[in-house]
């Protein structure tokens, strides 16, 4: 269950002005990844790669050693990953309840039309009582934020992809959600890769890998990876 | 939640934009429905007026013919023919020729019709109200018609104004063929009441020449239709009096010629055979107008209404199909980011299209209903408009033709009947073609009253029509789905 990245090469004008170039990484489950970078680094971009929202101009991602375009963007999305955005990104005409039923019911998970099961989901992350039945456009950004990992959570796909999802959260927020990211990689035992700039978020980490001009360098957690099975190498 | 309740949920939320895409559907479908409503109203009418005029032959008179032999023989005479006397004598139908016609393939039965105009002499005729307040058309148009008009035929029971029930036999029996060369009549309720007439009665006239004929009263009808007042009192149903063809001729002066013959034919696809087989008997001076041209005449009216309200059907389609391709793009556009957020969790292209179809379907069920009702309303004003515009135009150029032949549309002549017998009040002074087109549209009141209410059939063409809108305007306003890359719509650096 292993997401890998081989020799992916990005631009966007001209192959001399390039984002990043034969990049190889890989993600295993159970593990938190924060990719830190400056703004404009790519960050969002190399994300994108992994969630199949996109596809880089050459390089390889693959999903159990299957190539992510031949299992289908839509499928792999479907299927196999989820993503969190920094905004949000809920559907503005439902209720945070609707919201996870709904992408359980699109993403065929096995919970599919199970409410209870969403509302559990919810209230996990603190989205309780009538904070479930509220229009999401009428909760807060930390409880939007809540709302979009529940909906993360609630699907079956074994990878996270979460964008800046403490961007736009306090302090405290921030905190929590990361506990609840940390709690879904090590519980759900689920790879999730979240890019960051904050150092704070990065060190709750299991994985940070840096992207500083236009080079990925990774840095493991000593006290949280054991050195005989570093959950994310960078190959070559 | 699939992507059907999805649509129906984001229905319900978004009430406001729902509303607005029911009023503008309902517009665009009200305007349809009124076409719709009328064109069928149109085919209807067309297709009734089609049986009723039946598959008919009829010989009469050609009076283009006629009328031009008159103005020669009058240029080339010395003497001016006196003012108000000029008249075509249609009746030139010699029975011989009607029979020999009547013995060819394919006739299923015939009607010999003929008419005058005598005086009574033995009684009184009813007198309408306002007979000698205009004069009437019947006053204007010569001074030797006589107050009681003789319509001759074959049989009563082939009659459209007995077959319609406008007139019904109250006592006695009415004219039959066994008639032909007998003095038996059948004279009208009013008549008969005014002046204590019963079945078994002899009654006298004064035929042209003032001779007093004695006619035998053998039966009694009642007449419900009033008469159109300008046609003077002769025009009044009650003077009326129905006879044998054969009594009628000779009353008329023209004993053995009768001014009009319908044949039914047993098979429409051979009228054509018929009419060449037919023309072969008859002179120069006789036509034949099949039910076809007769047709032509009746529906022409309608089948303009049909044409109009087939383009108001196209027109509102086309622009329907329009407007609603633009409200769907825009509609696209704005729910860019809801789609990008779909197409992020996997969902197919097709689904989202799908629930676009689903919201824009759910609209058109809800705008049909507002349709069906408000549809109804206007195609019944706009057709009823249509109508009496058409009816005004077609009128006036029946006045046009310089007489009441054309008739009053909306109602039967005395002896209107559907094969065309004339007026009998006085047929050789007025009429011509047109006479009988007037007289052939007794029977297709449909013609001038369309049925413009809904009904189930209406509805679901409406719908088969909005559905096909539906489907064209959702697959082109959702063409920009398509193209649309998730990242582009909800990540941006």
């Amino acid at each position: 269950m292993t997401l890998t990245v081989q020799k992916l090469t990005h631009y966007f004008n001209h192959p001399d002005d390039y984002l990043y170039k034969n990049v190889s990484l890989k993600f295993d489950p159970a593990t938190l990844y924060a990719i830190v970078g400056e703004s404009g680094s790519g960050k969002t971009t190399f994300v994108s790669f992994l969630a199949g929202l996109d596809s880089p101009v050459s390089g390889l991602i693959s999903y159990n050693g299957k190539d992510i375009r031949k299992i289908g963007l839509t499928k792999y999305r479907n299927q196999d990953v989820t993503v969190v955005f920094q905004a949000y990104n809920l559907m503005n005409y439902m209720t945070a309840l609707e919201n996870v039923v709904s992408a359980l019911s699109i993403t065929k998970s096995k919970h599919a039309g199970n409410r209870q099961y969403a509302i559990d989901l919810l209230a996990s992350v603190g989205i309780e009582g009538e904070l479930a039945t509220k229009n999401v456009q009428k909760l807060s950004g930390g409880q939007q934020q809540r709302v979009a990992i529940a909906r993360a959570l609630a699907v079956d796909a074994p990878i996270v992809v979460a964008d800046e999802p403490t961007g736009n959260l306090d302090e405290q927020n921030t905190k929590e959600i990361t506990e609840i990211f940390q709690r879904v990689a090590h519980q759900s035992k689920k790879t999730v890769i979240m890019i960051t700039h904050d150092q704070k978020v990065a060190d709750m980490a299991d994985v940070k890998i840096m992207l500083e001009n236009r080079q990925f360098t990774v840095k493991n957690s000593p006290d949280k990876v054991s050195d005989d099975k570093p959950p994310a190498v960078l190959i070559n | 939640m699939d992507y059907v309740k999805r649509a129906f949920l984001y229905l319900r939320r978004r009430i406001g934009k729902t509303l607005l895409l029911v009023l503008v559907m309902t517009a665009i479908l009200t305007f349809m429905l009124a076409g719709l409503i009328i064109q069928n109203a149109a085919l209807t009418a067309v297709n009734n007026s089609k049986n009723a005029v039946g598959t008919t032959v009829t010989l009469s008179a050609n009076r283009a013919k006629l009328f031009q032999q008159n103005q020669g023989s009058a240029s080339s005479s010395t003497q001016t023919p006196p003012v108000g006397r000029f008249r075509i004598n249609e009746a030139i139908i010699g029975l011989n020729t009607a029979k020999k016609i009547a013995s060819l393939e394919n006739v299923a039965a015939y009607q010999i019709t003929a008419s005058a105009s005598v005086n009574a002499s033995s009684f009184t005729a009813v007198l309408s109200s306002n007979s000698n307040s205009n004069g009437g058309f019947g006053r204007m148009q010569g001074t030797d018609s006589g107050d009681i008009s003789v319509s001759g035929l074959s049989s009563t029971a082939a009659n459209s104004n007995f077959k319609n029930k406008n007139y019904v036999m109250k006592k006695g029996r009415g004219i039959t063929s066994s008639d032909a060369n007998t003095n038996n009549v059948i004279i009208e309720e009013v008549l008969a009441s005014n002046n204590h007439i019963n079945v078994g009665d002899t009654i006298k006239v004064k035929d042209s020449s003032s001779n007093v004929k004695n006619l035998k009263v053998v039966g009694i009808y009642q007449a419900k239709t009033s008469t159109d007042q300008t046609f003077g009192q002769m025009q009044d149903p009650s003077n009326t009096i129905f006879s044998s063809y054969t009594l009628a001729s000779s009353l008329a002066g023209d004993a053995g010629k009768v001014s009009n013959v319908v044949y039914t034919l047993t098979d429409s696809s051979k009228e054509k055979a018929f009419v060449k087989s037919a023309k072969k008997i008859i002179s120069g001076n006789l036509q034949l107008t099949t039910s076809d041209q007769i047709y032509e005449m009746l529906t022409s009216s309608v089948k303009s209404i049909e044409s109009i309200a087939s383009k108001i059907v196209w027109i509102v389609g086309i622009a329907g199909i329009a407007i609603l391709t633009l409200i769907l793009i825009l509609m696209v556009r704005e729910r860019r980011h809801e789609i990008g957020i779909l197409m992020s969790l996997g969902e197919e292209k097709a689904k989202i299209i799908g629930q676009i179809f689903v919201e824009t379907i759910s609209v058109l069920v809800l705008s049909l209903c507002f349709a069906g009702v408000f549809g109804s309303f206007f195609g019944n004003s706009v057709g009823q408009q249509l109508i009496s515009q058409q009816n005004t135009s077609q009128q006036s150029l029946r006045s046009g033709f310089g007489g009441p032949g054309g008739g009053n549309p909306n109602q039967a002549g005395p002896n209107g009947n559907a094969t065309g017998s004339g007026n009998p009040s006085n047929s050789r002074a007025f009429g011509g073609q047109m006479r009988q087109f007037g007289t052939t549209l007794t029977g297709n009141s449909q013609l001038n009253k369309l049925s413009t209410h809904v009904n189930i059939g209406t509805l679901l063409e409406l719908g088969a029509f909005g559905l096909v809108i539906v489907a064209i305007a959702t697959l082109l306003g959702a063409i920009p789905i398509i193209s649309l890359k998730p990242k582009r719509i909800l990540i941006s650096e």
